[in-house]
């Protein structure tokens, strides 16, 4: 998710976005004129080009989302955090903060290429914004290549990697003074639903995916819970395997129709991400993953999923599993199923469920 | 087990449910022996309410949670929030003010006949009449003057706020300052800088003829600028401002500045004389308070906006006269509920002393009705060793003044409070309840005319006039409830 | 956070709708949720279908929730009395705008109103207020206003503030106990002028607080504890007040499952406003002890209600029944003699009862006048029984030294001594004073060490009489637990070791003064019930 306070320091730098840097003293002169001006660098692929009565829906210090009539969340980010499918990636300054200067229920309109928040200071000129599309499909990953499994097996290292260990995976190394309850419910409804879903997805079973899926659906903690974000990660590894393998272009499409009624079950943010995700379309951290896992490019990866995990508290690490999962179904069984349980009481819960691929 | 954080509907008794706080009202050795004994425990710095007058005090605690009153306040406090300010226009005064037509002047604060002005508003108005050519002398004026020919009205009463004496005359050019949200005006005379000046009440020759240059030169050149400009929303500017270390009272220094920055571009493309627009640009240039008048017409303008919710004990207005102080506030109309002027504690210019002071004067108390000014002290530490305090203080000030608050605006956010919102809506009956008193920022007069600024300084609202407001309100929200309710009938 | 593996944790939610909260503070949120005392778990989620299985699967118990997928849910769970606190931090955590970091050290300004008050603890339901008389009703009016419960503590709070408040109060299920309410335990917390007592089954209404602090005291004396200690403030039953808070008290009570016992005391009511109330006492459903001081026993005799004549019988019943064991119908003791009582000269006749509680005085007039003629007080149980001069004794004299006349320009007795140990001297120099009656009150409220002010002053009465060649008897209780700051056991002992002959309750106290001087002075010529002065 677009809503941590994340850094993005050593953002690789794209042609449209280098284009100005934009500083905060440049935003003061800028807002010293009538009235402050946001310029715009990217449009994501599914930004509408009407905005109808169009509301605030919520806001964040980097990122403000925008509902419109039919429901349709439209995000403006800071730029930092990278294009997303309904993202409007906006040049503000280091120190910026969306929510020190706009409230939910702000009216938004769109008009001669700029977009006005009402009663605020801030219009976002959109006319120098470049479309950005987020389709990982165009670069595809093979699964079975030694490079991908050397990118993947990475990636599951960083994971592993307790002191950034987060989200769903964290459920498995929680020490026994800290893993409650919750998490040891979290972790049996994991142990199934994990190899279900892998199980399914090997076999392109639809049925069993949309099960396991519909398990997972809002699932966890977050203003994404995590297992929304874990669903967005293993639609992208679909979709980024779907131009190389033909079973799954049939597959996406299966599924898309039970993806879009189950959104009814999570909150509006999750159900835009998971609604672009279904139509193949991710944000752009998630997209360079995919890239440099598809170029074999062992750095790149590092680098990209070490940007890819500082998502939000643990949405980056909840897609980068699914993510996994999507990949190569049978060595994430494997290994999730060798993944020692610290957590004694849960361990021994846990034995009754057979962990199987 | 459910848990009824709203304390405004009906509810099943939690009084034994474990856990909840209890508020202590009085001894503190209550509070002591409760959290002995491990309960949790807030207690009331408790005063009497209302000075101590029982029947405001009873009045108070009818209207406290009212809910036609949270209502009323909600409305007006949202119209206040809502209001876009925009200067669009500069013009001569009678030609925006009705009633100036006429012979007449405005004055600062709640209405006063003219035999009881002080000493800078007679000043004031002196001068004032000199302008228009009414009188050739200082004796004919005070003559003419005192015949009551001239009729003397309060600036809040035609949408006008002046500071100081506030004194506007129908050939003075003002700012116009429009609320694109409700589409009210406001009015302000435009800031005649430090030293001798009309608003301390002098008169003198220079004084006037720096008056006739105003309009004659200054306003003129305003209003091709802003004919080029286009309409100038200020709230962005105000705010930018306050980023900047002012309070937008007594210091405007960076709100003058960027307003400055604003004209220049469109004033060097405007067919204008070249020699009198530079002379009106270096005047802007050489004057730091000069944004404070155009920060009044726009606090007046989002105030106005919030004026006339029936019901409402929220603040419109906070003015003086140099003789009296008063309030206005939504719910009670044009009414105006005074006290005696205090006399402003701060640091005086060396050879003054308090006893050279004039009462506290003038409409620029509308800015702490705003939020700004007192209100926002924390944004702007320069002033506050100005009027005799640390950058703490003004912190703790600003904090304090979230308690009398309906809100926080978040339009004006105020960076050494991480970037959290003015205080402002003053709730009368907060004032009432806690005892704080809304804080202003304030310059002082001499008493005498014409002899100027002598300090500058902290002043506070007098708690007479809350206490007479919230007993016109009880008894007019008393008035609105139809059939008389259980708990008002005793 | 370890739980007890016996009781089940308590749960606490609430639900923020349409609050949106990146995923970072979330996760601060519940983690310093969790670090909380007394909370075992805490979660901050959003309140998906999913979530809300996941919950109920980790036995949160989260049912009667309308929360959907758009919504936050703050869980907690653990020790039921920090829960409110936790979900207060987390709400305050939530819509608080977070300016306090940015000027660490700074004081923020302390609440001057309910209403501030409010804003630092949302989870506040009670206010006390304690302000001088004629402000009170005001505050009592906001705290209500605001949909807080009132415990008003002050007097001289008007008749017809009362009946405005607590008519305002009864529309809006809320209570208002008091005003001059001096007593109340609510959840175990003891409020004003109370003792530190167990927790337990009795819940006990009462219009004075001396009452509810004999009540108290011995019901913890006896091994059993307090559910909820109500004061209702002493004219709730006039009839003008109808009994709102007694009402409101007793249905409350009546649905707190934790009270298995209802104790109601108060001087005899208003006639009508007693029916009422008694009316409802019985369809409580549970056993219900009345104790009425003074009223007709066979008035309030009904089924599922028990009169007790003392407020000791009154504990005791209560305790019988707690215990389901059957009430015995009176439990006057009947007590042997103390040894080693020293002999008294001939005219010393009487007993001088000087207290610092009004309601022991009253029941002490009451007891004593049932065995002796001449018996007067302040607070008199008959018309011809109030004391002429309040300043001198006359005959047996009973002296409520927490009435107006002795409290004006002083503290209360139970904290300023000066005033009794004058009168305890005095006495003793009175050749005619045979016993000196008194009572000693601990708790929260009351003096530090009442034994140090005392023993001083019953050192100069003895020494006063014995110069005289006579010895006075010094016959008290103290009313207090072990628990109580004071210490009972510390004030028993000095007290003990300064020659005073210590009961268990003020009842006691009394009989055995009467029992000292009766065949002494005329006895009443025949026991007859006595008629309270309304």
């Amino acid at each position: 998710m677009h809503n941590g306070g994340v850094d993005y320091a050593e953002r690789t730098v794209m042609a449209i976005v280098s284009a100005t840097t934009v500083s905060a003293s440049t935003l003061a002169s800028r807002a010293a004129k009538h009235p402050c001006r946001v310029t715009a660098c990217g449009i994501g692929f599914l930004v509408p080009l009407k905005l109808k009565n169009a509301t605030v829906h919520s806001v964040f210090a980097r990122a403000c989302n925008i509902e419109t009539q039919d429901g349709t969340l439209v995000t403006l980010l800071d730029y930092r955090l990278g294009n997303a499918p309904h993202g409007i990636a906006c040049e503000v300054p280091d120190s910026f903060a969306f929510n020190s200067e706009i409230r939910p229920g702000t009216k938004v309109s769109v008009r001669d290429g700029e977009l006005t928040l009402e009663q605020t200071a801030l219009v976002v000129d959109l006319s120098r914004a470049v479309r950005w599309s987020g389709a990982p499909s165009q670069h595809a990953v093979d699964p079975t290549s030694r490079a991908t499994r050397n990118s993947l097996a990475m990636i599951w290292r960083m994971l592993q990697d307790s002191s950034r260990s987060r989200g769903l995976f964290a459920c498995w190394s929680l020490p026994n003074e800290t893993a409650s309850p919750l998490h040891a419910a979290l972790l049996r409804r994991l142990a199934v639903c994990l190899p279900l879903l892998a199980r399914g997805t090997v076999a392109r079973d639809a049925t069993t995916i949309v099960k396991a899926l519909s398990a997972m659906i809002g699932l966890g903690i977050g203003l994404t819970p995590s297992g929304d974000d874990f669903i967005v990660g293993y639609l992208a590894a679909l979709w980024s395997q779907s131009s190389r393998d033909a079973t799954l272009p049939p597959l996406l499409g299966l599924l898309r129709a039970p993806l879009e009624s189950m959104i009814a079950k999570t909150g509006a943010i999750s159900r835009q991400l998971i609604l672009d995700a279904s139509a193949g379309q991710f944000s752009e951290p998630l997209v360079d993953l995919v890239r440099a896992i598809a170029d074999g490019d062992d750095e790149r990866v590092a680098i990209t999923a070490a940007r890819a995990l500082r998502i939000g508290h643990s949405s980056g690490a909840d897609a980068l599993l699914g993510l996994l999962l999507g990949n190569d179904p049978r060595a994430f069984a494997a290994s999730i199923s060798n993944q020692p349980v610290s957590n004694q009481p849960v361990a021994n819960q846990l034995e009754s469920i057979a962990l199987d691929a | 087990m459910t848990y009824v954080l709203s304390h405004d509907e009906v509810h099943v008794s939690t009084l034994f449910e474990p856990g909840h706080a209890i508020i202590n009202v009085g001894l503190s050795a209550f509070r002591d022996a409760i959290a002995q004994a491990g309960g949790s425990v807030v207690q009331v710095e408790w005063a009497p309410p209302a000075g101590g007058d029982r029947a405001t005090g009873w009045d108070l605690a009818r209207l406290t949670g009212h809910p036609a009153v949270e209502r009323a306040n909600a409305i007006a406090y949202a119209n206040y929030l809502a209001a876009q300010p925009m200067l669009i226009d500069v013009d001569l005064a009678r030609n925006h003010i009705p009633v100036l037509r006429d012979r007449v002047l405005l004055h600062a604060g709640p209405p006063i006949s003219w035999e009881e002005t002080c000493g800078p508003m007679q000043g004031a108005a002196i001068g004032a009449v000199l302008f228009e050519g009414w009188a050739a002398s200082v004796a004919a004026a005070r003559k003419l003057l005192d015949s009551g020919a001239i009729a003397f009205e309060s600036t809040h009463d035609h949408a006008t706020v002046g500071p100081m004496a506030g004194v506007v005359s129908p050939s003075m050019p003002v700012w116009v300052v429009e609320n694109a949200s409700a589409g009210n005006r406001a009015y302000c005379t435009f800031n005649e800088g430090l030293g001798k000046a009309l608003r301390f009440g002098a008169n003198s020759t220079e004084v006037i003829k720096r008056l006739q240059w105003m309009a004659a030169v200054l306003a003129p050149a305003l209003k091709a600028t802003l004919t080029k400009l286009g309409p100038l929303e200020l709230k962005p500017m105000m705010a930018q401002a306050l980023q900047m270390g002012d309070e937008l009272h007594n210091r405007n220094a960076a709100a003058s500045s960027l307003l400055l920055k604003k004209l220049v571009p469109a004033a060097l493309r405007c067919k204008f004389d070249q020699t009198k627009m530079a002379d009106a640009m270096t005047a802007i240039a050489n004057n730091d308070h000069f944004f404070l008048n155009l920060s009044m017409a726009a606090c007046k303008a989002m105030l106005d906006s919030a004026h006339n919710v029936p019901n409402s004990s929220m603040v419109t207005a906070m003015s003086r006269n140099g003789v009296r102080f008063g309030i206005r506030l939504s719910g009670t109309g044009a009414r105006w509920f005074e006290a005696a002027a205090p006399i402003v504690h701060g640091l005086y210019f060396p050879t003054y002393g308090p006893e050279h002071a004039a009462p506290d004067m003038g409409d620029s108390s509308i800015t702490e009705t705003a939020g700004l000014g007192g209100f926002a002290m924390a944004t702007a530490p320069a002033i506050v060793q100005f009027v005799g305090g640390t950058p703490d203080d003004a912190i703790a000030n600003t904090r304090e003044m979230t308690h009398i608050t309906l809100g926080r605006n978040n339009a004006f956010t105020l960076p050494a409070m991480n970037f959290t919102g003015t205080p402002a809506g003053i709730d009368a009956r907060k004032v009432l309840d806690t005892n704080i008193l809304p804080i202003i920022n304030t310059g002082i007069a001499h008493r005498e005319a014409g002899v100027g600024q002598i300090g500058a300084g902290i002043t506070r609202a007098p708690l007479e006039c809350f206490a007479q407001a919230i007993v016109a309100l009880a008894s007019s929200v008393a008035q609105s409830e139809a059939p008389v309710p259980a708990e008002s009938a005793a | 956070m370890l739980e007890s593996p016996h009781s089940k944790p308590a749960t606490l939610f609430k639900v923020v709708r349409r609050e949106y909260r990146d995923s970072v503070s979330l996760m601060q949120l519940s983690s310093s949720l969790t670090k909380m005392a007394g909370v075992s778990q805490a979660s901050a989620v959003m309140a998906t279908e999913n979530n809300l299985a996941l919950l109920a699967e980790a036995r949160f118990e989260i049912s009667g929730s309308d929360a959907g997928a758009a919504d936050l849910l703050i869980v907690v769970q653990g020790d039921a009395a920090a829960l409110p606190a936790a979900i207060d931090t987390a709400v305050a955590h939530l819509t608080r705008q977070a300016d306090v970091g940015s000027s660490a050290g700074r004081a923020a300004v302390l609440p001057r109103s309910i209403q501030s008050a409010l804003a630092d603890a949302p989870s506040a339901n009670l206010v006390l207020v304690s302000t001088p008389g004629e402000y009170a009703g005001a505050e009592a009016m906001k705290a209500l206003r605001q949909g807080l419960n009132v415990l008003l503590f002050s007097d001289n709070v008007p008749e017809e503030d009362e009946v405005r408040l607590k008519q305002f109060a009864k529309e809006r299920g809320l209570i208002v106990m008091g005003p001059d309410c001096g007593t109340a335990i609510i959840n175990g917390i003891p409020l004003c002028f109370a003792n530190v007592v167990k927790r337990g089954a009795i819940g006990v209404i009462g219009a004075s607080g001396t009452g509810l602090q004999q009540i108290t005291v011995l019901v913890d004396n006896l091994g059993l504890g307090i559910s909820q200690a109500i004061g209702t403030g002493g004219r709730d039953l006039h009839s003008n007040i109808g009994g709102i808070t007694f009402s409101t008290a007793l249905s409350d009570l009546t649905a707190d499952v934790d009270t298995k016992v209802i104790v109601l005391i108060s001087k005899p009511p208003a006639p009508e406003v007693a029916e009422r109330i008694l009316s409802e006492a019985a369809r409580a459903g549970k056993p219900v002890v009345v104790n009425f001081l003074g009223a007709d026993r066979a008035n309030i005799s009904r089924p599922g209600i028990y009169p007790a004549k003392t407020l000791e019988d009154a504990a005791r019943t209560a305790v019988d029944l707690a215990r389901g064991i059957a009430p015995r119908a009176s439990y006057d003791l009947s007590l042997p003699m103390p040894s080693g009582l020293p002999k008294l000269a001939l005219e010393q006749r009487y007993v001088r009862g000087l207290y610092s509680g009004g309601t022991f005085c009253y029941e002490a007039a009451m007891l004593l006048d049932e065995r002796l003629a001449d018996v007067y007080s302040n607070s008199p149980v008959r018309p011809d029984g109030a004391m002429k001069d309040v300043w001198h004794s006359h005959r047996h004299s009973l002296i409520d030294l927490g009435d107006d006349v002795f409290t004006r320009g002083r503290p209360h007795p139970m904290i300023d001594f000066r005033l009794r140990n004058e009168r305890i001297v005095g006495e003793a120099e009175d050749p005619e004073t045979a016993v000196i009656l008194f009572d000693v009150v601990l708790g929260f409220g009351s003096h530090a060490d009442p034994a140090s002010e005392l023993v001083p002053a019953l050192r100069r009465a003895g020494e006063a009489a014995a110069q005289a060649g006579r010895s006075v008897i010094f016959v008290a209780f103290v009313c207090g637990t072990d628990r109580d700051p004071q210490g009972l056991a510390r004030q028993t002992q000095a007290l003990r070791e300064a020659g005073v002959h210590l009961m268990q309750s003020n009842a006691q106290a009394v009989r055995l003064a009467a029992s000292i001087v009766v065949g002494r002075a005329p006895a009443r010529a025949r026991p007859r019930d006595v008629r309270p002065v309304a």
